[in-house]
Parts: structure tokens; C-alpha cells; sequence
């Protein structure tokens, strides 16, 4: 053992508090490459095998040569406070500079110009945050010591998980003054990845590979097609399982409605998503933790961020796109524990969820080039003047901005975006390659599904592992765990929650773009309003499917189930008379007139379309879509009593918003929207 | 872009990108450097490296090597700075880039920029351009003679050369792009404001403008900073027209007259309808008139291929 070694292992024992303490093989060469090469090096190993050791000791041995703070780039909010903790255990003194504690930066940032700051954690999202970008990285990347990227397979767009502010940590790489140590590390890369992120991070790069083998680990897959019979399934199942776990879901709708489903069976469960602020994803993770829940029912937003060593069972109620992607998800069970399970289902939704994904993964050309082009006319844009110039959702611009951004191809400045002096060429082949690689990926994840080999096997292959070898535990290997049969009473109980789900209709309140003095949202708003269905589900929504395109009338039974709703939700006051937006057919006018009937209250044909719009399914941003029908519809009669305003479909809420606003100024009472289906969509 | 190691140190050393309070080396400090590394057989990247110290090369003061580690030591920041402006669409050339301009090194000696910062077609900088340099606040006759004279450079297939203010450089520059000519602005402040106008965007896209400057892309003016503009104009120019220059005075006549002094570049004057009180005397310390527009081609050097000329510089 060299004096570089002891020091190293002195290091280790004081971290992990045993002086028996030995380095895994892969860990000593790592810190080596950093500290006494100053070179780059890219980490692929499981999780818990001990890459955090890596850099905190590599920055210890660093800083006693008197080099610069470590500063390590990583999307885990819990693993900060952990690695806080961990690194004073080997003297070091670290901090964190998130959006929750602005107001300590300051005192923060003094310190590390005095040099007191041994170790930053920054998410990668503060990268791209132009303020931060000119005020505090200077300061932060002066005598920057050693640069970290954790999870760096998110650095290339050939993974499973790409995100656009890690794009821009390959800028800063290749900024920084050679002389820089990097170390990426990483649970899930393939070798493909793996050529990509050395391609970005430098041609000199170091890989340090391990086995992906998890030896606690039964897989297991279960083909239950329906969505109804798959709820059924979690119900009966999870209160057998040990320990508590995540079932993963693809969309954030699911994973809510999972959720409220357990729940409704008595099983201690919540809902986790992307879509909730962090503070509360927060405390969902430690009450998982804590033992306080069985189940978190999650997106891929509960991916990364949570280190739970003791998750007993991860279950997939829809499959992910791509092998790796679910290795990773399941990968969060058993860590810590003797076994756990991780269940694959598989339904008829998975590949329609998954095409959407891979379809909708990049901006297209045409949209990117429009939004190009208007940006270099213009001195600076709004993201408000940017929407009124391209009909995409407003996520779908952001997210295209944020590629733009990390390419060059725009800036920002203030509340403004601008185009780049850099003329940016759309990379069609490369977006046709990925997009490719995808597909193959989604064929690879239904050959799991259908594959009689070794699960574990399979996935460490796809993980281009080559140590990979037959488990001996799966249900390939042995006989199945679990059975797919399922009760049918719990069936039923599942598809009237599918069929009974009510969707609120809020208003819309602030005028999208300049629009005229005609839409007066101030004076005249509509209540909220309720739909039925969410478009696509199973249950009635096949019926309000099959009523719009195939049989040109909505059945009797929607009528019915409308009805009920609008009893069960009863606004106050209490609607006297109903009205309809006419449509091309009379589809919307003859279940109106049956459901007026059916409430017992007056139909009234007030609307007149007077300008031929286009369907408003089209459009995709609220100023495209209130341009649309404003000026599309006259109030040729009504009456002054509450009324209820009927439409098969509502998206964008725009139609009513702006149809209810003219029959409120023609002088009719409060107006309440109702809808057969919601068609808008919530990613994950 | 990715920046070679060469270029971050120069960048590094040189600007004041990261801090504006960064005591970077000026030109002829840079250059003076640069020459005894690389007698010693050193390259900028050197100063990467672990275990190299300015201090064991010999001719170099403790002074200057404590000034470069400083300026090291926040590299970091600069080079970040260099890779925020990129995404902006701004490109850095520095001397050791091998599409820098030649004349550069051959007019300004150890006043060449190690730096250069631009937009758009930096081609366009290897082909020696004709200057057109006059007032701010010109009269319609003088308006007149920019726009032939600029069309003339057109014609005989140069490049515009000007210094993207007000007045003669503008109409100048203006004449040549519709023309279909290129055109090179020479700022001394102000990069990144240029590109946020409009219509300049559709110029750069059209491949045929190129801005350049050698002060930091978001710097302000400063006198120093137009006197190096100044001087950049006149070196990228195989001659440089002076349509209208006050006398004794002013941003044109102490270009005009540093060119002369200095032989930094060609000066000639305009004679005739439009031009300055200061041209006559232009002539008289030397500048060759031109009298009639056409005339142009007579003041131009033979086309000889840039490549050419470099090996004759270096042979020699």
C-alpha cells in the first residue's frame, strides 16, 4: 500500500466508521484518475456501491493539496441533506445553494471566496438560470477544485432519461480549464450512453464499470391487459406484500387516480408527481420513508431524487419505453433489504402512452423554425408574443426554448428571449436516430414482458453489463410468485371508480395575449364548471368515443350519468335553464335537448355561429385558441336565470370561457359549463 | 464551439471575461509573453499543466508570473463567460486560431489583439477588405460618395470595411449589403446590444456581414476602445478610404492620421464634392487622393492568395 493509498483508506474508515473498512474494487482507481492524474472518469455501478466515497474523499485528498472547492451537479434533493451529513464525517465542510434557501447564498458565497467551502451541491436546473449563470457561477467555478455530475447519463439524448439542463453542463465542461477534474456518475448507461457522454465530457475518459447485478432483487411479470382489472390487482396484492413500496404509473392522471383507488380500498397510499411542488414531494418521501405509508403511486418524477434503502417492492402498473428506464425504477427496491419484489404489468394502454412520449420527445421543424423566425424579427420576445406567432402549448414552447437555449440557438435576457447571432440548422438525422434508438428501446421493453429467459439477465444485457448471468431467483427462473387472476368483485368496484370520476372545469381568468376589448373576463366569467370523463379512459369515455365518431349520438347512458353528476354537484344557485354550443353535426343540440329534459329544466338554442372557426382541439396555446372563437359565436337569445352551458369535449376551456363571457353580457345569469370529456392531456 | 486549451489560456490571460476587474495582460504584454514561451518551447496550454511555473522561464519577471496566476486562478470564470457568450451566437478567435487574420499580426505587431469577438461570417475577415471611414454627421454629397465608393469595393469583389457607427460607416456598410456585397462592422463596444436589433440577424444569416471587435462583447465605449477600433479597421483593410474627416479633431482624423504615422494600413483620402475640411490636409501629410470613385481598383493590390502570402511572411 502506497502513502496515497493509506491516506485514501484513512479517509474511507473515518467515513464509513469501521476500520475494517476495504475499497471496492473500481473506487481507489477512481479517486486515483481525479486526485493524482487530474484526469476525467465516468463511474457505472449500482447504486449503493459507494460513488459518494469517491468524490468525498477525492476532495478531501484534493483540498490538502490546496485545490479549489468540489462542486457537484445532481438532481437529488434528499441525497444533499445526506451527503451533508457524510462529508462531515470526513472534515469537510459542504453546502448546498437551492432555490429553497436564497437567502443564505450570500453568507454562502462569501465563504468560498474566503475558501472555507470544501464541497457545493447545486441541481443542474440552477445551470440554466441566466441570473445565477452571470452573478454566482463565477464566483462558484473560481478555482473550481473538482467538477461531479451525478446520475450523468441525463448528459445525453440517446438515454432514457435526457434533460435539457444537464445538455448545458457539457458546455460547461468543455469551458472548463483543462487542468479541472470531472468524475460523471452513473447507475444506468449502456454503452452507447456511455460513448456519449465521453464523447462530451472529453476523449481521455476513464470508465469505471461494475456488475449491475441485485441480488435481493425478484422480478416478475404479469400481462393484465385491462386497466380496471390491473387496479383490481394492486388492491388485492399490495396488503400481502412486506414493507411498503412505489407503483409506478406513466401518467400523471393514473398515478393520481391509482392513488385515490388504493386509498378507497383502505391501503395507506399517495399520489406522487411532477406536477407537485417539491415541498410536498418531500413529505410524501418521508412519510414512505418513515413507514407512515404502504404505497407511493408515482410518475418518473419519483425517479432519482429518492434514496430509500428499504423499499420492499416496486410494482409497474403501466410499462416505461425502454428496458433501462425500468431497471433504474425498479432498481429503487432492495437496496437494503434481504429481498424485494419488482413487478412488471402490463396493459393495452403501455405502447399508445409510450408512442406519445417518443413522438412528442423533440419540438418539430416546422414549429422550431417558426418560432426561429420570429424571434430574429422581433428585439426580444415574451413568452406571451412567442405564442402568439406558433399554435403550441405553452409546456411544449418552454420545453422547446430550453433545447433552443442549450444549443445556442436563443437567449434570454430578463423576461425576454432573443435569437443567437448563430445561424442553428434543425438536427433532423441525429432527432431521426434517437427517435430510432427509441423505438428499439419499447421493443426491447415488450420483449421483456414476453421473454421466458432470466428477467435480471435481460436487463443487465440491455445494460450491456457483461458479467450478466441468470439470477436463479425471478419468476423466469423459478415459478411465478403471483398470480395475474383477479377479483371480480374488486373489478367491478374498479371500473364504476374509472366511470364515476368527476373533472372540474376551472374558469379561465386571465386574457392570454391582446386580444381587443371583445373578451371581458373581468365583468363577465363563467362559474367552474364539471366534465365527465377524461378522454381515452376506459368506461363511459368509449362510449363518448364511439357517440362522436362512430354512431353520430351519445347514448342514453351518458345522459344518465351526466344527470347524475350534475345532481351529485348540485351548484348553488341552482342552474334554471340550458344552453349548448352548436357543432357542424347536431350531436351537442340532441343530447342536450335529452338532457335538459331529463333534468326537467328549459333548453334554450342561444348561440349562432357566425364565423367558421377551426376545431379547437387544433389549437394549442391559449391565445391561439381564444383567437379562435372569439367573433365565432352571436347570443341570439337567453335567459336571465343560471344557466348550464353544454359541450361534448372541452380542452382548452377557451370555448367556454369565452362563449359563457357573451351570454353572461347579453344579461343571463351565472353560467356553469359541463362537458362529456376532458381531451386534455397530462403528461407525466 | 469548443475552445482549445491554447485559446482558454489566451482568453484566460487576456480579457476581462468572469470579473471586469481582472488585471488582464494587455496586448504587447500577451504578445511579449507569448514570444518568450514559445523560445523556451512552450505553448499557451503550458499553463495548464500541473508542475509548470511561469517563474522556471527564463525572462520572465516575478511580477508578471504573480500576475498570471492570479488571472489562473479565477480561470474558471472567464472561460465560462466565453461559453455563455457562444451560446449567445458569439464566437472568440484567438491568436493561435489558424483562420486569424494574418494582416493582423504582420500591421499590429505586438499590438494585435489576442482576442477577437464576433458575429457572423468570420471568413470573410481572411480576404483583405477595403475601409471606408468618414464623420458621423455628413452631408449629402459625402452620403453620396460612400455609397459609390462602397458599391465600387463591391464591384471589384472586396469586402466593406467600416466601423458600423452613424453617418459615412453605415451608409457605407449599407450600400455594399444591398448591393450584394459583404460587409465587415468593426465595433468598439457593444457586441451583444448589435445582435438584439433587428434586422441584423437576417444580415449575419445572409452569410455576407461579419461584426468583430476586440473589446468584450458587453463592454461600453471608452475613447481607448474607438482608437482600437480604429486601428482594427485599418489593418483588415488593403486600403482605407477617408470620405469625410473634420481637421484636427475627431474619431476619423486620428485614425486617419495614426494609420499614416504608424503604417498600420493604407490611407487614402477623398477629393471632390462631399468631403471633410480635414482631407486636404490628409493629402498633404501623405494620403494619396481619389479623385473619381472608378478609380478604386488603381489603390488595390493584385489579388494574391492569402496562403501565398503567409508563406512569404514566414519564409522570411
Amino acid at each position: 500500500m502506497d502513502s496515497f493509498e493509506a491516506n485514501a483508506t484513512r479517509l474511507l474508515r473515518d467515513l464509513t466508521g469501521s476500520d475494517q473498512t476495504r475499497f471496492r474494487p473500481g473506487q481507489l482507481e477512481a479517486i486515483r484518475e481525479i486526485v493524482e492524474e487530474r484526469g476525467r472518469a465516468i463511474v457505472v455501478q449500482r447504486t449503493g456501491w459507494g460513488k459518494s466515497a469517491v468524490y468525498l474523499i477525492a476532495t478531501a485528498l484534493l483540498r490538502s493539496e490546496g485545490s479549489g472547492a468540489t462542486v457537484i451537479v445532481s438532481p437529488l434533493l434528499v441525497l444533499m441533506r445526506n451527503q451533508l451529513e457524510m462529508a462531515e464525517r470526513v472534515g469537510l465542510s459542504a453546502k448546498t445553494v437551492n432555490s429553497a434557501n436564497t437567502a443564505e447564498w450570500e453568507e454562502i458565497f462569501d465563504a468560498i471566496s474566503r475558501n472555507e467551502v470544501d464541497l457545493l451541491l447545486i441541481s443542474p436546473e440552477r445551470l440554466n438560470n441566466p441570473q445565477f449563470r452571470e452573478e454566482v457561477m463565477p464566483k462558484l467555478f473560481n478555482r473550481i477544485g473538482l467538477l461531479v455530475i451525478d446520475e450523468v447519463h441525463c448528459i445525453s439524448d440517446w438515454g432514457h432519461d435526457f434533460r435539457p439542463d444537464y445538455r448545458r453542463l457539457q458546455r460547461v465542461v468543455g469551458a472548463l480549464p483543462p487542468n479541472v477534474p470531472v468524475l460523471g456518475t452513473t447507475a444506468t448507461a449502456n454503452d452507447r450512453v456511455v460513448a456519449d457522454v465521453a464523447e462530451q465530457l472529453g476523449d481521455d475518459l476513464k470508465v469505471i464499470r461494475g456488475s449491475l447485478e441485485r441480488d435481493s432483487l425478484t422480478l416478475q411479470v404479469l400481462e393484465i391487459p385491462h386497466m380496471a382489472e390491473r387496479m383490481a390487482w394492486l388492491a388485492q396484492t399490495i396488503p400481502q406484500l412486506p414493507g411498503s413500496g412505489i407503483v409506478y404509473c406513466l401518467t400523471v392522471h393514473d398515478a393520481e387516480r391509482v392513488g385515490e383507488w388504493l386509498r378507497s380500498c383502505g391501503i395507506e397510499a399517495h399520489s406522487y408527481t411532477g406536477e407537485m411542488d417539491n415541498e410536498a414531494r418531500l413529505e410524501i418521501e418521508q412519510r414512505l420513508t418513515g413507514g407512515a405509508l404502504k404505497v407511493v403511486v408515482a410518475t418518473s418524477a419519483l425517479a432519482m431524487g429518492y434514496d430509500n434503502p428499504r423499499i420492499e417492492f416496486v410494482i409497474h402498473f403501466q410499462t416505461p419505453g425502454s428496458p433501462i428506464a425500468y431497471y433504474q425504477q425498479v432498481g429503487r427496491a432492495g437496496r437494503a433489504v434481504d429481498k424485494a419484489y419488482g413487478l412488471a404489468l402490463s396493459g393495452w394502454e403501455d405502447q399508445d402512452i409510450q408512442d406519445w412520449f417518443i413522438s412528442n420527445a423533440f419540438p418539430s421543424q416546422i414549429d422550431t423554425e417558426t418560432v426561429l423566425r420570429n424571434l430574429a424579427r422581433a428585439e426580444g420576445s415574451t413568452i406571451q408574443e412567442i405564442e402568439g406567432g406558433v399554435n403550441l402549448r405553452r409546456s411544449r414552447i418552454l420545453s422547446m426554448l430550453k433545447i433552443l437555449e442549450v444549443e445556442g440557438a436563443v437567449f434570454r435576457q430578463g423576461s425576454k428571449w432573443f435569437r443567437s447571432a448563430k445561424k442553428w440548422v434543425y438536427p433532423q438525422d441525429r432527432i431521426e436516430a434517437v427517435t430510432a434508438s427509441r423505438r428499439a428501446e419499447q421493443q426491447a421493453m415488450k420483449d421483456y414482458i414476453s421473454t421466458d429467459r432470466c428477467l435480471m439477465e435481460f436487463l443487465r444485457r440491455e445494460l450491456d453489463d457483461k458479467a450478466a448471468a441468470r439470477c436463479g431467483r425471478c419468476a423466469n427462473c423459478l415459478t411465478p410468485f403471483f398470480s395475474a387472476d383477479v377479483d371480480i368483485h374488486l373489478t367491478e368496484k374498479a371500473l364504476s371508480l374509472l366511470r364515476s370520476t368527476q373533472i372540474e372545469i376551472a374558469p379561465r381568468k386571465q386574457r392570454p395575449c391582446d386580444l381587443g376589448a371583445e373578451l371581458n373576463l373581468s365583468d363577465h366569467s363563467v362559474e367552474p364548471g364539471r366534465c365527465l370523463v377524461r378522454w381515452g379512459d376506459p368506461g363511459l369515455a368509449e362510449l363518448v368515443r364511439s357517440g362522436k365518431y362512430d354512431t353520430g349520438r351519445f347514448e342514453d347512458d351518458l345522459v344518465e350519468a351526466m344527470t347524475g353528476m350534475i345532481k351529485a354537484w348540485s351548484p348553488t344557485p341552482s342552474p334554471t335553464w340550458l344552453t349548448f354550443v352548436p357543432s357542424s353535426t347536431d350531436v351537442v343540440e340532441d343530447f342536450a335537448m335529452r338532457l335538459a329534459a331529463s333534468l326537467g329544466i328549459e333548453v334554450v338554442e342561444s348561440l349562432r355561429r357566425i364565423r367558421l372557426s377551426q376545431p379547437q382541439k387544433t389549437m394549442e396555446n391559449s391565445c391561439q385558441q381564444a383567437r379562435n372563437v372569439l367573433g365565432a359565436f352571436e347570443v341570439v337569445d337567453h335567459r336571465p336565470g343560471p344557466a348550464l352551458l353544454v359541450d361534448d369535449m372541452v380542452d382548452s376551456r377557451w370555448t367556454f370561457t369565452v362563449v359563457g363571457s357573451q351570454l353572461r353580457g347579453a344579461g343571463s345569469g351565472p353560467v356553469y359549463p359541463v362537458a362529456l370529456a376532458d381531451t386534455s392531456r397530462g403528461g407525466a | 464551439m469548443t475552445l482549445s486549451n491554447d485559446a482558454k489560456a489566451i482568453i484566460t490571460l487576456t480579457t476581462r471575461l468572469g470579473s471586469r476587474s481582472r488585471p488582464s495582460l494587455t496586448p504587447r504584454m500577451w504578445n511579449n509573453l507569448a514570444t518568450v514561451l514559445r523560445d523556451s518551447g512552450h505553448e499557451p496550454s503550458d499553463f495548464f499543466d500541473r508542475g509548470f511555473d511561469l517563474r522556471d522561464v527564463p525572462g520572465v519577471s516575478a511580477d508578471l508570473a504573480d500576475r498570471v496566476d492570479r488571472l489562473l486562478d479565477d480561470g474558471a470564470a472567464a472561460t465560462l463567460e466565453a461559453d455563455d457568450l457562444s451560446g449567445k451566437g458569439i464566437w472568440m478567435m484567438t491568436l493561435v486560431d489558424e483562420r486569424y487574420p494574418s494582416t493582423l499580426v504582420s500591421r499590429l505587431g505586438p499590438d494585435a489583439p489576442p482576442v477577437l469577438f464576433g458575429v457572423g461570417t468570420r471568413s470573410l475577415l481572411q480576404a483583405n477588405g477595403v475601409g471606408i471611414v468618414g464623420s458621423r454627421n455628413v452631408d449629402e454629397a459625402g452620403a453620396k460618395v460612400a455609397a459609390s465608393v462602397a458599391e465600387e469595393v463591391v464591384r471589384v469583389g472586396r469586402s466593406v470595411v467600416s466601423g458600423a457607427a452613424r453617418g459615412v460607416d453605415q451608409l457605407a456598410m449599407n450600400a455594399a449589403y444591398s448591393r450584394g456585397g459583404t460587409v465587415i462592422g468593426v465595433l468598439a463596444d457593444s457586441l451583444i446590444g448589435r445582435i438584439q436589433k433587428s434586422g441584423m440577424l437576417e444580415a449575419l444569416d445572409s452569410e455576407a456581414t461579419c461584426l468583430v471587435s476586440q473589446q468584450a462583447p458587453s463592454s461600453g465605449f471608452t475613447p481607448a476602445s474607438a482608437m482600437s477600433r480604429n486601428k482594427l479597421i485599418y489593418a483588415l483593410s488593403d486600403v482605407t478610404v477617408v470620405i469625410a474627416s473634420d481637421s484636427g479633431s475627431g474619431g476619423t482624423w486620428s485614425g486617419a492620421t495614426e494609420a499614416i504615422k504608424s503604417e498600420n494600413g493604407r490611407v487614402v483620402v477623398w477629393r471632390g464634392s462631399g468631403e471633410g475640411p480635414g482631407n486636404s490636409e490628409l493629402q498633404n501629410l501623405g494620403a494619396p487622393p481619389l479623385r473619381d470613385a472608378s478609380k478604386l481598383g488603381s489603390f488595390l493590390e493584385q489579388d494574391t492568395p492569402e496562403a501565398e502570402q503567409l508563406s512569404l511572411i514566414d519564409g522570411g
